[in-house]
């Protein structure tokens, strides 16, 4: 008796449950598919199942109870990530108050981005309509600024967004002058710092060896906060330009274990090989930047990501800042006007950062993987293009943007809010 | 002696005309505004202008020639508003009226960002006064001829512009008024009040001494001479033009208010980036805008804006430019402009006028270039695709027939013969 009322109650109940918290089943159709781990598919189809992309290809029927979206003379990319920002830190930058990207000191492993991450603001919907879903926050200032947060630029409190609340430890490597620029009295200087660094490394490794040993020491938050650089793999985003600090970057990686990643990489060109040995993969700044010397060309800076390409190296793009952290693809595609492939170029907004991250469920469209989505008009790298619709974890994304609000506002003209 | 006259002149003019300034580009995608975009024509220079845009001009006088397949030709881009080739400070700060200083005192030809300019396409630059005073200095306008002097870049057929500025610039110089927009507002209606107290006092003086009798002419006292209130007067008597600096609407209706009060010209607003939400009032009255987009927020003044409020404008008719206030945005601005079409729904043409024919104008220098015209300097930028494109470069920028920037030329251009080139 108790066996049947069990079937006749909870059974339906679960089927009930589960059938309400349907799930998300969706269909997309476009002109083009850019899968970027694959070839491009015309008239391509993305079958959604949950967060996760069912299927991708040009031949698929489509089963009942999927929603379609039906966007026949559009492009869909994966979603893109900025591998750099300061999104949510940084309000308006120049007003203090609001600015929370910088804390006391020179070596502060244990700030992080996370704690101050404010997801309200004007930036993040925009960032997202533009195409960018998923990026790195961090703070700077100092040697070691902090760690860094990596957030899906979708949901409603900061817990909500964070794919991994510490992605990565941030750190500045004191640069050194170029060669040819020696000035006895910085050059002491700068090899005075990097000593300090990596004495700072060292200790902290020590630190973490003995607690691993079980040998006690006296409590030391900040060597605390390093541990997980050994005991996580946690990455270490270090930025390096000029080509003696690059080696020296790489000789840290190396001779401490440390799961590094090279960031900004100026004078990569002169050091590719070093780079390609070493195995580490590099994040770029800007390529909204100048050259530094008469000597290094107008083209510097643009010229490098079709240089890594060539030797085979991992790069992605990135902006920093984040008010303009927007305008990410077209970094890629000034970068394609120097050589690098554009397929090369989707790739580096796409697939490889989330590969240089540590997040191998995003940065393509193939079965499987996280249906993280944008639909645009055009060429992504094109100055002309504009993202029409963007999918997060394979839910479209509603609400407009502070651009689009202002546009409406303002074309009506209509007073306060609506 | 007639005949030594004679050849003496021909000696001359053949050094004035030197070889350099003719060009014969051949078989590229020109871009005019009177004739749409041509495909597959050949453009040729003769003495700096430009003499003849057709098919298949044969090149008779031997001149250099350019083959342009799959290139395309633009007019060579303006850049309303930056700072480059200024050396040292761009503010007279000390006092917060100051139209008498000239930025062109310190015009700086050997600034690298001349040469990094002409690798964007750029061939000419108003280079403005800061934005520290509610009226600043006069602007100057140059041609990007690096090498040259700075007499040689100078153009002198340029509008006289003078800078004024509202908002957080102006009042943040907190030791001196003004400090609020209310008081950036009064320091330019008391600046022109006083301008016209000024030609006032003169006027009466220059009555007196028309009813005084010559002997007795030496009793009058003139009034002091007043080189500041010159200045202004020279904007009320339009000989110079007005290019105001602001972000915000209501600030930016209040210097129109006193722009009509006083009679001075407004050629342009400078980055307004609120300039959607006064589109109407900009269209009555003939302002334009000079603006840079998709900067935005890094100041409070700054954090309201929508690329897309250019749509607004653009369909209200007010006239848009392009600047880039940067050494780092002006190597760009072909890809700002590109940005146009999907802000503000341009077509390629009218995208391409934010940056050549509409600066042209607000500058007045639109009567020999900013467009690619029969007669017109020939100040050309030629870009390896399309000239709007991201994926595309600034090969070969010309001013005047000559060549100021050859990408295949450029010794530092590509990768070092060291390191890691294998």
């Amino acid at each position: 008796m108790k066996r049947t009322l069990f079937v006749l109650i909870v059974v339906p109940l679960i089927f009930f449950a589960t059938a309400t918290a349907a799930e998300n089943l969706a269909v997309i159709k476009a002109k083009k598919v850019v899968t970027v781990s694959g070839e491009d598919v015309e008239n391509g189809i993305i079958l959604i199942k949950g967060d996760k992309i069912e299927r991708v290809g040009q031949d698929i029927s489509i089963p009942p109870g999927y929603t379609l979206y039906d966007y026949n003379d559009a492009v869909v990319y994966p979603g893109m990530i900025n591998s750099m920002t300061s999104l949510g830190l940084s309000g308006v930058s120049s007003i203090s108050m609001v600015n929370d990207t910088r804390e006391e000191g020179k070596y502060k492993p244990h700030i992080s981005a996370f704690r101050a991450f404010y997801p309200w603001g004007n930036l993040i919907p925009i960032t997202r309509q533009f195409g960018t879903l998923i990026a790195i926050t961090a703070p700077s200032g100092g040697t070691i600024p902090g760690k860094a947060a990596l957030v899906s630029l979708s949901g409603w409190t900061p817990q909500d967004m964070f794919i991994k609340k510490e992605a990565a430890l941030v750190v500045r490597l004191p640069e050194s002058p170029r060669k040819k620029k020696k000035e006895p009295a910085d050059k002491a200087g700068f090899s005075k710092a990097k000593k300090e660094l990596k004495e700072y490394i060292n200790k902290a490794q020590k630190y973490y060896l003995r607690a691993t040993k079980g040998i006690s020491q006296d409590f030391n938050p900040e060597y605390e906060a390093m541990k997980a650089l050994w005991q996580d793999h946690l990455p270490v985003i270090m930025s390096a330009n000029t080509a003696r600090d690059i080696k020296y970057a790489i000789k840290l990686g190396q001779e401490f274990k440390l799961h590094l990643i090279l960031y900004g990489v100026y004078d990569g060109e002169e050091v590719l090989k070093e780079i390609k040995e070493s195995g580490f993969p590099v994040i770029l700044s800007s390529m909204y930047s100048e050259n530094r010397e008469w000597e290094d060309g107008c083209d510097k800076v643009f010229r490098l990501p079709a240089a890594l390409a060539k030797e085979g190296i991992t790069f992605c793009f990135s902006t920093d800042r984040d008010a303009t952290a927007f305008d990410l693809p077209l970094h890629a595609g000034r970068s394609a006007a120097y050589g690098l492939s554009p397929r090369e170029a989707v790739k580096a907004l796409t697939l490889n950062p989330a590969e240089i991250l540590g997040i191998n469920e995003y940065g393509s469209i193939a079965a499987g993987k996280i249906a993280n989505l944008i639909v645009t008009n055009g060429n992504i790298l094109e100055t002309s293009t504009l993202v029409k619709e963007v999918f997060i974890n394979g839910e479209k994304v509603i609400g407009k943007t502070f651009f689009q609000k202002e546009y409406e506002r303002a074309k009506e003209k209509v007073s306060g809010n609506r | 002696m007639k005949r030594k006259i004679i050849f003496l002149i021909i000696i001359c003019s053949i050094a004035i005309v030197s070889p350099a300034q003719n060009l014969l580009l051949k078989n590229g995608t020109i871009y005019t505004f009177d004739q749409g975009i041509l495909k597959g024509y050949d453009l040729l220079v003769l003495n700096g202008k430009i003499a003849e845009i057709t098919q298949n001009i044969p090149n008779k006088r031997k001149v250099t020639e350019v083959d342009l397949a799959g290139k395309s030709v633009i007019p060579g881009i303006i850049d309303s508003h930056n700072h480059i080739a200024v050396l040292g400070g761009v503010n007279e700060v000390a006092e917060n009226i100051t139209p008498e200083v000239k930025m062109e005192y310190q015009i700086y030809p050997d600034d690298p960002n001349i040469y990094y300019s002409l690798t964007g396409g750029v061939t000419m630059n108003h280079a403005m006064h800061g934005s520290a005073n509610p009226i600043g200095g006069e602007n100057y306008v140059f041609k990007l001829k690096w090498g040259k002097s700075a007499e040689e870049m100078l153009e002198k057929r340029a509008l006289r512009t003078l800078k004024m500025a509202l908002g957080e610039n102006p009042k943040r110089m907190s030791d001196r008024f003004p400090n609020s927009r209310m008081g950036v507002s009064y320091a330019i209606e008391k600046a022109y009040s006083d301008a016209l107290e000024y030609k006032k006092d003169w006027e009466t003086y220059r009555k007196k001494l028309n009813q005084t009798k010559k002997k007795d002419r030496f009793k009058l006292i003139p009034p002091k001479k007043d080189y500041r209130l010159e200045a202004l007067l020279d904007t009320l008597d339009k000989k110079m033009v007005i290019r105001c600096h602001t972000y915000r609407a209501e600030e930016t209706l209040e210097l129109i208010r006193l722009s009509k009060k006083f009679g001075f010209k407004v050629a342009a607003f400078e980055h307004i980036h609120q300039a959607y939400r006064i589109a109407d009032e900009l269209s009555e009255n003939n302002i334009g805008i000079s603006i840079f987009i998709d900067s935005w927020n890094y100041k409070v003044e700054a954090s309201e804006f929508s690329p897309f409020g250019l749509k607004i404008l653009y369909e209200k008719g007010v006239e848009i430019s392009l600047n880039s206030d940067s050494s780092e945005i002006m190597r760009r601005l072909y890809m700002e402009a590109g940005k146009m079409r999907r802000y503000a729904g341009m077509n390629d043409l009218d995208a391409l006028k934010t940056i050549t024919l509409n600066p042209s104008k607000m500058l007045g220098v639109d009567h020999f270039t900013g467009s690619i015209k029969k007669g017109y300097d020939a100040d050309l930028a030629v870009f390896d695709g399309h000239p709007l494109s991201s994926l595309s470069k600034c090969i070969l920028t010309v001013i005047e027939g000559e060549i100021y920037f050859d990408r295949s030329k450029d010794k530092y251009v590509g990768l070092k013969e060291k390191g890691g080139k294998k």
